[in-house]
């Protein structure tokens, strides 16, 4: 049987991420204060802490907020989302912008390369190419099997 | 392929938005597959069927030159 996430299940979630979110806020705070006690990388940590929190304590605030308050605005936007039209449009476009992409930055990487002389950056976007291919084609793997 | 869905919309007094909620997709999805622009999943189609009381064939015409 297929599970499917329901509101309740995602109100849950998103109250598990504001707890977590708050503890990550707290101990992020705790290391920053303690700058002149903790080593560099454990401050770095700290301060990737403290940014993950925002991020996590916002969105599943806000996410809470509309799931409680706002509750036909979410179910439409959930109802949008879930579109299987929406949903076509979206892989088709996403798809058009990742080839588009791809084209690009190879043309960039080789221009860096080439023309300009930059191998650093030229490899750099290499990289980042060779990142989003890899992706991409474990996403596709995955969607695969599920299909 | 073609389909009946604004005949027998219209047929039965129901608005694209009433339609939508029904169906659980967009009005625009509704008004797309009324234009012919889009072709409903057999999930969509079955539960169109099944709004309307009929049977998949129809309600979607199949035609030759789709292929």
């Amino acid at each position: 049987m297929k599970f499917k996430l329901t509101l309740l299940h995602k109100k849950i979630l998103a109250g598990i991420g504001l707890v977590v979110g708050a503890l990550l806020a707290v101990g992020g705070l705790i290391i920053i204060l303690k700058e002149r006690e903790v080593s560099d990388v454990i401050y770095g940590l700290g301060l990737m802490m403290f940014l993950w929190s925002y991020a996590l304590v916002l969105g599943c605030a806000l996410y809470l907020y509309r799931a409680i308050f706002k509750a036909e605005e979410l179910r439409k936007d959930e109802l949008m989302k879930n579109d299987e039209r929406n949903q076509l449009i979206r892989g088709k476009a996403a798809y058009t912008a990742y080839m588009v992409s791809m084209i690009m930055l190879g043309m960039l990487a080789n221009i860096f390369i080439l023309i300009l002389d930059y191998s650093a950056a030229g490899f750099t976007i290499f990289g980042v190419m060779v990142t989003t291919n890899l992706c991409y084609g474990i996403a596709k793997r995955i969607m695969e099997k599920k299909m | 392929m073609k389909n009946r869905l604004e005949e027998l919309r219209k047929a039965r007094f129901v608005r694209q938005d009433d339609l939508a909620a029904a169906l659980e997709v967009s009005r625009q999805t509704i008004s797309s597959l009324e234009g012919g622009r889009y072709n409903p999943s057999i999930t969509l189609a079955f539960k169109i069927a099944r709004y309307f009381g009929m049977s998949i064939e129809e309600i979607f015409i199949y035609e030759e030159e789709d292929r």
